[in-house]
């Protein structure tokens, strides 16, 4: 089974990013690294020549680079770089409907933002060029296992750490919370590596901002039988980014995955490298995304 | 205007004439209401689900008493209980009488009432939004309940004829 | 494309048959409505209609020269969607005026198997570019798309002149301020979710504690507000509730407002909006007949040269929280 380093979701600097890739391409077990801003085009002007550097990198390191687009493209701007990123000769993630259409047929990976939520929308999506899948977060094991024995050849990458992406807004929580407007946000979302937590009013941490989006405060991580994950077709597992060692992190699955460490291993070894929330699991088996049950 | 009638009830009918009422021929009397709507429009009950076994208390602020209602079609059953210890339910539904009534014809808006606090749930929300939501679907006059002969003459024939069996169909 | 000006249409919510009378007789043009289970995003109990009365329906509302919508618009479940089928199938055998539909397996199904059955994109689709509108109507032959309330007024002009397909917009009601379909916020927190089951913060996860002289609402595990004496209480929907940040208590994601457009009706219909929509299946007769009756006037109103303003008292009262808001349609809100 590959291992794959999903997009990063939060605004880490220029540097900071370059660096961090250097390192995956010369340290990390990852088959796959996705690149690429899919939260928001504010970011993408700092950010593209590192991303460019980066994605040269690691392609010489071997590792497959794949570029996401843009989950939620609205300004004529962020069409237009849709647009160019869908006309791309390599391999490319979609994240949005507006993308399939400008891709015109050319393989492409269904991103965990698009809502493939069954076998018919499945087929449609394999019509379109869709050669792999990374099934929406909401999804259950379960329901992932249907889609495969409806297209037992799709790849299907299971999001498998890390917080997740649950809603995108027009509007932005780190400007609205620093009583500023977006458009002129001066990118406070910079100062959170791993999104903001939001606490309820009892006091209990529930849910994380990250600019537009609003993502879990808990880490989902998919510490499922590794036999499980299979009969539900996963070929590959796909890690978010966070402001933690992720090569440890990395690390860790490839042992898992490899049956040399077990899922509560996995988990208890997670616990101990500083997350910024709990770990949790409850969509992979049709539950409460917030919920943890048990391995 | 169902408001209205209510308020020009409650004019002719002072509360002590209401709590009078409570007991058991007026306790019989809205239970077979609510059986006999249940044997006309199996439908109405059909939309309540699983909540034909919920136990409604119905409890107008200005009555000492409150309705306690088991929809279950031609099981259901209909008692007055105190407003201070009803007993076990599934939800409290509490406010105004005019707005308790309106809520439940459909003359009177659920989600305004609930967002201006005019009304209290307490309980299971999803039985009381069936509840209202099935109220709503049915388009109930009084007479879809006794079969009481309009217009009725008279305060106190006014408030048991119209008010009450209302309530019981709240109920 | 060349925008054309037209009478908006005026397009009402009905969670059951005496609503969708309700509606029509306060001035509606048209009318949707979902089935009672969980193809359609407003999922509640006692809500929505029988399989059965939808042939009634129809015909009731095509005597009295108005349309009647079925929207099927949650993502069918995998290894469910026969269920998503039979609605399509149910809609097109009752002689609906059109389904409105998200999921894209969904939509292959209704042109395919219904080649006359008019499709229109639900706003669960969060189609809110003219290249994902182009894809719907290349690929599904939709006639229509109710956008995205995440959208400015500048954005949509935009966007009706870019796009060859009707326009339908929200004016009134409730107000998603994530993109809707593509928000999990409820089901991280509760059983509930507004794509596969159609329900968003469910009735069931609900439960309000009195703690003292203030109430709090809980969804799940979760508190989501927490309501003073005298304080306007709202259903502790996820994203209308107040949250904690940096110490902070705010309304993080969105005031308990509601959505009300009145005043942007004859903009909308400058720019060439085919169709405005009053959100609130959930809400019952008394909501529908005012607000119907209300739009009603204010698009007779602008047809006959004169201002709106009379109207706008008409909704008092009526609003969520007791509030409302231009929303995304000003700039400012962002």
């Amino acid at each position: 089974m590959e291992l794959a380093l999903g997009p990063l979701l939060f605004n880490w600097s220029a540097e900071r990013i370059e660096h961090f890739y250097a390192e995956i391409a010369d340290e990390s077990v990852f088959d796959r690294v996705y690149l690429g801003e899919v939260v928001c085009s504010k970011r993408m002007p700092f950010l593209e020549p590192a991303l460019v550097r980066s994605a040269d990198r690691l392609a010489d390191a071997g590792k497959t680079v794949v570029w996401s687009t843009l989950a939620l493209p609205a300004t004529e701007r962020e069409q237009k770089l849709t647009r160019e990123l869908a006309d791309f000769d390599g391999e490319i993630e979609i994240n949005d409907m507006s993308a399939v259409y400008a891709r015109s047929g050319r393989a492409f990976t269904v991103g965990p933002y698009l809502n493939v939520y069954n076998e018919a929308a499945l087929a449609e999506m394999l019509s379109f060029g869709c050669v792999r899948l990374c099934p929406n977060i909401e999804l259950s094991l379960d329901a992932t296992a249907h889609l495969h024995r409806v297209s037992p050849t799709l790849p299907i990458e299971l999001f498998a750490f890390g917080r997740l992406p649950l809603a995108l807004s027009g509007r932005c929580y780190h400007a609205r919370a620093e009583g500023l407007h977006k458009d002129a946000c001066q990118f406070v979302c910079d100062k959170d590596p791993d999104g903001r937590t939001i606490a309820t009013v009892e006091g209990a941490d529930f849910l994380a901002m990250n600019g537009v989006q609003t993502m879990s405060h808990g880490l989902h991580v998919a510490a499922v039988q590794v036999s499980s994950l299979r009969a539900a077709g996963v070929t590959a597992l796909r890690l978010s980014p966070h402001n933690v060692d992720m090569l440890a992190v990395a690390a860790a699955f490839s042992a898992f995955l490899s049956g040399r460490i077990e899922a509560h291993e996995l988990l208890s070894g997670l616990s101990g490298i500083g997350l910024p929330g709990p770990l949790i699991n409850g969509y992979l088996y049709g539950a409460p995304g917030h919920m943890a049950m048990p391995a | 205007m169902i408001s209205a009638i209510v308020d020009g009830a409650l004019g002719f009918a002072p509360l002590r004439d209401i709590v009078f009422l409570a007991g058991w021929p007026l306790e019989h009397r809205l239970t077979q209401a609510v059986r006999k709507l249940a044997e006309r429009r199996p439908e109405l009950f059909g939309r309540l689900g699983r909540f034909r076994t919920a136990v409604y208390i119905l409890s107008p602020n200005e009555l000492p008493f409150a309705f306690r209602l088991m929809p279950d079609a031609t099981q259901a059953t209909v008692r007055i209980v105190p407003a201070k210890s009803p007993g076990p339910s599934s939800v409290r539904i509490s406010g105004p009488l005019a707005t308790l009534i309106g809520l439940f014809d459909g003359s009177c808006d659920a989600d305004s009432s609930f967002f201006s606090r005019a009304i209290v749930v307490e309980g299971a929300t999803d039985a009381a939004m069936a509840l209202h939501n099935t109220l709503e679907a049915a388009e109930l006059k009084p007479s879809d309940i006794l079969g009481l002969p309009s217009p009725l003459s008279g305060s106190f024939d006014a408030l048991t004829g119209i008010l009450l069996p209302r309530l019981a169909h709240v109920g | 494309m060349s925008v054309k000006q037209q009478k908006l249409e005026l397009v009402c919510p009905a969670g059951s048959a005496a609503m969708m009378r309700a509606a029509v007789e306060a001035g509606a043009d048209s009318v949707y409505c979902g089935l009672n289970d969980e193809t359609n995003a407003r999922n509640f109990p006692g809500l929505n209609l029988d399989a059965a009365e939808l042939p009634d329906a129809v015909r009731w509302m095509h005597n009295r020269g108005a349309r009647l919508m079925l929207a099927i618009n949650t993502f069918a479940r995998a290894g469910g969607v026969a269920a998503w089928q039979e609605a399509v199938d149910t809609a097109a055998k009752a002689g609906v005026d059109a389904i409105i539909a998200a999921d894209i397996g969904v939509l292959a199904y209704a042109r395919d198997t219904w080649p006359g059955l008019r499709l229109h994109l639900s706003v669960q689709a969060a189609a809110g570019t003219a290249q994902a509108i182009g894809f719907y109507v290349q690929t599904y032959g939709i006639k229509r798309v109710v956008l995205p309330r995440v959208l400015s007024v500048e954005e949509i002009a935009k966007l009706v002149r870019a796009v060859d397909v009707e326009v339908e917009a929200f004016v009134y009601g409730g107000l998603c301020v994530m993109a809707e379909g593509r928000c999990a916020l409820s089901s991280y927190a509760t059983p509930g979710s507004p794509n596969l089951s159609g329900v968003c913060s469910p009735p069931e996860s609900v439960n309000y504690h009195q703690t003292g002289a203030s109430v709090a609402a809980r969804l799940g595990a979760f508190a989501i507000d927490r309501f003073e004496p005298g304080e306007a209480a709202g259903y502790p929907t996820l994203c209308k509730g107040r949250f904690v940040v940096d110490d902070k208590i705010s309304h993080l994601f969105e005031d308990p407002v509601s959505l009300n457009a009145m005043d942007l009706l004859e903009t909308f219909r400058k720019i060439g909006v085919a169709a405005v929509k009053i959100e609130g299946r959930q809400r019952g007769k008394a909501y529908v007949s005012r607000v119907a009756d209300a739009f009603r006037q204010s698009i007779d109103a602008i047809e006959a040269g004169q201002s709106t303003a009379p109207f706008a008292s008409l909704l008092d009262g009526l609003a969520e929280g007791q509030r409302e808001t231009a929303g995304a349609y000003r700039k400012t809100w962002r």
